[in-house]
């Protein structure tokens, strides 16, 4: 219900004096059949010097039968209302109010500050939710009975209910609400359109719909056909973002999936943020699983996955790097995001092509019912969102932007150096979605940014990320339907250096990625037990792997251009979710992935018997465009089974295979600008995971405390490694580099998380190893003469504290801590001198460890005042990151001069970082 | 494509509010693998191989390896014996072997204990010499903080016209000239209590002192059109030292490498000099030529390299710093004291490092008191030598 709608409905309250007789004079002579009650009462506001106001949602499978018997309006309105459990109220001055209760005849008396909302927006708690079904509902839960379809009509046995779940506050989509009926144990959630649908049998039902922040409603409902039933959800708590985990309560011992962690934008803006910037993938890394190799890396490691296996989508297209400034700071605008899923086992069969993860950002829809914006201020970047209707109300868009807004910290920064450099960040997301009908919607995002540095005026970096992506959802019948979605994305990095000393060197190299991807979806639920999905996706790769050339007259670098890259790569899937009794749930998905590389290509042959080397190449062979070079195929299997030892705990298993087609070289310990992407060729075989995980989880308190359990192991088959000294920049005999290697992770989750109240948040330890076996034929394809190895990511202990406290509405604070063991590191095992120096000996790779990592970040939250006409909602939050300062190594490393040799430590920051950020919403 | 990233790795680490300091963790135990480092030279110098042991890391000993069997061969049959003159060198003698362009050469060791090891054939590449060595005038550092340092950048350019040299590598030795503000031509004796001439080969004047470089200068021009370097930095001459405070001079030598040599420095620099940015390379030990004959598995470091060379001096007078710019002598702290009173003498001298310059005289000519510096404003043997070297003018 929007704002200007309650105003009205206040205002005309207060005038209000229960003249029922106007509208009870009102003759009706028109033939009503099966009607909708919105069609129906926009015709009688035409006619008529009356005017509605009700929630759509009430009255939405209501229908009006009337024969052409004159009648009155009162008349028609007290029989139709009454099968829905609604009442109505007219003044003098035409208003009709549809209400779910009698209303008072006698204005209440409220204090000043009093807010004078509808009864059913006014509750202030969270509702706790009752497992026992026994049990009465709790008091504050809202009951009402709708009737959907006909009595009596032709659908004996099941009807279908579905729907579009929504926040009543900005209409936005609720995903993952769920809609549950307790007595059958028969429940589902809802998708990335907030819809769901459920096949019931005929009958009186109470359905729960949950979401989490949102209060919780109960509805009893007569179904006596299959129909819609929209629900509008209100804020638990009004005006503040509730903060809490996002993952269904119940889905954590109902639901099948597992290694699923979702968080919604109110928990991340709880978060303390680095530089007064909430990130994504910061707040992923306090989730158990997740970690990276250090502060100011890019990407993130998923139970022992490098950085490059997972696959990072917004608004279905992926992301080919995800970082600002190198990896500070996310791509991923706060302002937009609505929230992410990240799946680390079970991945469901239609994700595919990394081998990892799925990071799966939705971002918001646009407020359909007026004009919005907000924004913020911190020290590094300024935001602006605007969001509103779109060509009525039916439509919305939004635009973010956010950018650096000045090159002020490196002109505050030491060195003559730093203060020639310039830099900064943008990134721009739009999104428009129409409503085309009532079964047709269509979505249109974009989103693009772009990073520059100039260090001392001789070096430049650019790197920018460009996608878009148009979806459109059919709603075929209440039990099928579809979503055909095109994707592009692209990614490109261009590095020019003028020399400073010699201009006969200056030159401008480029990489570029283009992605273009098609596909269609489809879910089809045939009934409470079962939900089928299935679909197929294409896509075609073109890389360019680099070309250099020269920069100005004078420049003698030699122009140099690798032949692009092509592939096609596809996939058809198909997947069950079946609920064979209360106890027993399986999931079953298959999806068979294939990949064509094609000309035109130039491809090397090496000698039988040799190591890779260019030395050791016998022949090539050229093909033309569109010609096949290689195709690779294979099954991806996605198993998950639930089995619930009781009301409120369950084991769950899953089985999981993945391929990924498409590679990141980077040989550095952290993602560096300059890693590229590279396709499997002839040479570099698929990399395919297979995942096993086991999981116990038991809520406690109501729902209200979840704990879980997870044990996995993963078989990790021909990962990318790199022999020692690779050339990975513009290096036409690429393969020469690459080593298919062989790794296994295995670990522990243990998780415990309270979701409500004035104290929430999780703590989660994580046991975890991950190798790496990197064992070819000859001895320059062996690291640590072939045997396994820790992976640089690989951080044993992982302990994670995330607790919010929210004092009143206004004031909230934030903590987290975080503790790991300190990652692997290769240290010199002797010295010795060499060319008039002492140089390092080094010998096994990653067979020590730096120092253990931890962290304590702060945050408070003040929220302005709450008073309804302002122009401008404001909010101020300070956040202190590595409060105690610790010195976190992010590597060690020995330095060899005259003098002999000498270790060093380096910290990212050395230091506390105290932020300030000012936020505000119109 | 390897120069971009330190750069942004030396940025980031400040932009992050970084902080760097010594950190020594718990190494394992030493190792003591093989080390030989050999090089056949073009022209006239004499080939020499280094033949050590590695040691614990931070260790100020040196393991070396003598009474080892030295021999380097050419393809056209040649074969040449080492003889051993510091312990664990080993020269050729230049009357015998000859670093020509074009002819490979195979370094071949048997240690004492019996194990043999050989390198893989290295062809020489000839040079076509250094064309030009200049300087420039910069300032590294920040002024604004004031760690800036304003000095003599000397750079060097060269061209191979048939384009064939490619991969350069560079050593220097500097050589400077350099006086003390308080010379001293006499002693003090305590016995007789008077000044006694100090003879001439011991004055402590006019010095000279060495720095030989112990980084790793490398760079190649495989990207560019033509065989050309320019301005390539070799040394920074501070003018906070007192290198340039009479007569500076800089030896030169150029070496060219093959394309596996320059590699295998290329690695050598990439994980003792370029470490410490946010995008490290993982380290590794850099592969050299050199194998055991016996086995395997028997781990050998070190590279044998046959490389063309070119040596220059270059020359430079304090007369030659730009107008404007003040040339330290390094002695600005140095002041010349007088003493009055016999004890303070002998204390300062005794214990305060100050040495006896010169007696004070009265207006009568009767001795008053003594004239004192810092033994190191007096003395310059204290850092150099007074021996003049040979190619000094």
């Amino acid at each position: 219900m929007s704002r200007n709608l309650l105003l009205s409905w206040i205002f005309g309250m207060c005038l209000a004096l229960p003249i029922r007789a106007q509208v009870d004079e009102l003759t009706i002579r028109k033939d009503y059949h099966d009607s909708y009650f919105v069609p129906f009462v926009q015709e009688i506001e035409a006619q008529y010097s009356v005017r509605f106001f009700y929630v759509p949602a009430w009255v939405d499978s209501l229908q009006i039968n009337q024969p052409a018997n004159p009648t009155t309006l009162g008349q028609i309105l007290d029989s139709s209302l009454n099968q829905v459990d609604l009442y109505w109220h007219a003044d003098d001055a035409g208003n009709i109010i549809l209400a779910p209760y009698e209303l008072e005849n006698n204005l209440p008396v409220y204090t000043e500050t009093a807010r004078v909302l509808p009864r059913r927006l006014a509750a202030t708690r969270p509702t706790q939710s009752s497992v026992n079904t026994n049990k009465a509902p709790p008091a504050t839960a809202k009951k009402e009975t709708l009737k959907i379809g006909v009595a009596g009509g032709s659908e004996v046995g099941t009807a279908t209910l579905s729907g579009t779940i929504r926040d009543v506050q900005n209409t936005e989509v609720l995903i993952g609400a769920s809609v549950v009926v307790e007595a059958m144990k028969a429940g589902v959630s809802t998708d990335h359109y907030g819809y769901y649908s459920l096949t019931l049998p005929t009958g009186l039902h109470e359905l729960t719909f949950r979401s989490y922040g949102m209060e919780e409603q109960k509805v009893t409902v007569q179904l006596n056909g299959s129909g819609k039933l929209d629900r509008n959800m209100t804020y638990a708590i009004r005006e503040l973002d509730e903060v809490m985990i996002e993952a269904e309560r119940d889905q954590n011992i109902a639901g099948t999936q597992m290694g699923l962690s979702r968080l919604d934008i109110g928990t991340l803006k709880a978060l303390p943020a680095f530089m007064g910037e909430i990130d994504v993938i910061k707040a992923a890394l306090m989730l158990p699983g997740v970690q990276s190799v250090g502060e100011g890396a890019s990407g993130f490691n998923v139970r022992g996955g490098s950085a490059d296996q997972n696959l990072i989508l917004i608004n279905q297209a992926p992301v080919f790097n995800p970082s600002h400034v190198f990896g500070f700071f996310s791509v991923f605008n706060p302002d937009l995001v609505k929230s992410f899923d990240l799946y680390k086992s079970g991945i469901p069969a239609q994700f595919g092509g990394r081998i990892s993860s799925v990071l799966d950002i939705a971002m918001k829809d646009g407020n359909k019912n007026k004009l919005a914006g907000s924004g913020g201020i911190s020290p590094v970047t300024g935001r602006l969102t605007v969001e509103g209707p779109l060509l009525g109300n039916q439509n919305s868009f939004i635009i973010g932007a956010r950018s650096t807004y000045s090159d002020w910290i490196l002109k505050r920064l030491p060195g003559p150096d730093l203060r020639n450099s310039s830099g900064g960040f943008y990134d721009v997301n739009a999104k428009v979605n129409f409503q085309l009908s009532e079964n047709d919607r269509l979505d249109i995002a974009a989103y693009h940014s772009r990073d520059r540095f100039r260090f001392n005026g001789d070096t430049s970096y650019v790197y920018r990320n460009l996608n878009g992506s148009v979806s459109w959802k059919h709603l075929f019948n209440d039990q099928l339907y579809g979503v055909f979605s095109g994707v592009i994305s692209q990614y490109n990095f261009e590095i020019e250096s003028d020399e400073p000393l010699s201009e006969l060197a200056a030159f401008q190299l480029d990489y570029a990625i283009d992605y273009k991807e098609a596909k269609a979806d489809f879910t089809y639920i045939p009934d409470v037990r079962h939900q089928i999905k299935l679909g197929t996706n294409q896509i075609l790769y073109s890389l360019r792997p680099g070309e250099i050339r020269p920069v100005g007259q004078t420049s003698e670098i030699v122009r140099e251009e690798l032949e692009t890259e092509k592939a096609w790569e596809g996939s058809v899937y198909f997947s069950e979710e079946y609920d064979v009794n209360n106890r027993l749930k399986i999931y079953a998905g298959l999806r068979y992935s294939y990949y064509l590389m094609y000309g035109a290509q130039t491809v090397y042959q090496y000698a039988d018997g040799q190591p890779k080397e260019e030395s050791f190449i016998v022949d090539s062979t050229v093909y033309n465009p569109g010609e096949a070079i290689r195709f690779y195929h294979g099954p991806e299997w996605r198993f998950l089974a639930r089995y619930g030892l009781s009301e409120k705990s369950a084991v769950k298993g899953s089985l999981t295979r993945m391929r990924q087609y498409l590679h990141m070289l980077s040989n550095t310990t952290s993602i560096s600008p300059t890693d590229t992407w590279k396709l499997s060729d002839t040479h570099i075989r698929p990399q395919v995971a297979d995942q096993v995980s086991l999981g116990y989880y038991h809520n406690f308190r109501q729902n209200s405390i979840e704990a879980s359990a997870e044990i996995y192991y993963k078989w990790l088959h021909d990962i990318i490694e790199f022999k020692n000294g690779a050339d990975l920049l513009l290096n036409p005999y690429i393969e020469t580099d690459i080593i298919n290697a062989k790794g296994r992770a295995y670990g522990v989750e243990l998780l415990v998380r309270k979701e409500r109240g004035k104290l929430n948040g999780w703590i989660s330890y994580t046991w975890s190893r991950t190798e790496v076996q990197v064992n070819g034929e000859f001895p320059e394809e062996r690291v640590n003469e072939g045997r396994f190895f820790p992976a640089n990511f690989d951080l044993p202990h992982n302990f994670s504290f995330v607790g919010n406290l929210k004092l009143n509405r206004r004031l909230s604070f934030s903590s987290n801590f975080i503790y790991t063991t300190g990652r692997p590191i290769t240290y010199p095992v002797g010295q010795y001198q060499f060319g008039g120096g002492t140089r390092l000996y080094y010998s096994f790779r990653n067979q020590f460890r730096i120092p253990d990592y931890y962290r304590w970040d702060l945050s408070v939250n003040i929220e302005g005042n709450h008073k309804i006409k302002k122009l401008a909602h404001s909010s101020w939050s300070c956040s202190i990151f590595n409060v105690l300062g610790r010195r976190n190594p992010y590597s060690v490393y020995f330095v060899g001069n005259s003098r002999g040799i000498q270790g060093y430590k380096l910290s990212v920051f050395g230091q506390a970082i105290t932020t300030v950020t000012y936020n505000f919403k119109f | 494509m390897n120069k971009p990233l330190p750069l942004v790795g030396t940025l980031f680490i400040l932009f992050a509010i970084a902080c760097i300091e010594p950190f020594s963790p718990e190494l394992g135990e030493a190792q003591n693998i093989l080390v030989i480092e050999g090089q056949v030279l073009e022209g006239n110098e004499p080939a020499e191989v280094r033949i050590s042991r590695t040691v614990e890391v931070g260790s100020k000993d040196e393991l070396m390896v003598s009474t080892a069997q030295v021999i380097i061969r050419d393809n056209l049959g040649g074969e040449f014996v080492l003889t051993e003159g510091e312990p664990g060198v080993y020269q050729s003698d230049t009357s015998q072997l000859i670093g020509t362009p074009g002819i490979e050469y195979q370094l071949s060791v048997m240690t004492a204990a019996g194990q043999s090891y050989e390198s893989t054939w290295e062809i020489l590449r000839g040079t076509t010499g250094i064309e030009r060595i200049h300087t420039a005038i910069e300032e590294i550092g920040d002024s604004v903080v004031g760690n800036s340092t304003t000095g003599v950048r000397v750079l060097l350019d060269t061209r191979d016209s048939e384009n064939n040299s490619r991969y350069y590598r560079w050593e220097w030795e500097e050589t400077w000239e350099y006086a003390v503000p308080f010379p001293t031509y006499f002693t003090w004796d305590f016995t007789t209590n008077s000044s006694v001439p100090i003879p001439e080969e011991d004055w402590g004047y006019i010095c000279w002192r060495s720095q030989v470089s112990s980084g790793i200068l490398l760079t190649t021009t495989a990207q560019l059109e033509e065989d050309i370097i320019e301005r390539q930095p070799i040394r920074f001459v501070s003018l906070k030292t007192n290198r340039l405070s009479r007569k500076y001079s800089l030896l030169i030598k150029q070496y060219v490498l093959t394309q596996e040599a320059y590699s295998y420095w290329k690695s050598l620099e990439a994980f003792n000099e370029n470490l410490g940015t946010l995008f490290d390379p993982i380290p590794y030990e850099a592969d050299g030529n050199i194998r055991s004959t016996d086995s395997p598995k028997v781990p050998v470091i070190g590279y044998f390299g046959a490389y063309g060379f070119a040596k220059e001096r270059f020359w430079m007078e304090r007369q030659e710093v730009p107008q404007g710019y003040r040339v330290s002598n390094g002695y600005a702290e140095c002041t010349l004291d007088s003493l009055f009173d016999y004890n303070d003498f002998v204390s300062e001298v005794r214990f305060s490092n100050y040495v006896y310059v010169d007696s004070i005289i009265g207006d009568l000519g009767q001795f008053v008191g003594w004239l004192v510096a810092k033994d190191f404003c007096t003395d310059c043997k204290l850092a150099g030598t007074n021996v003049k070297p040979d190619f000094w003018p």
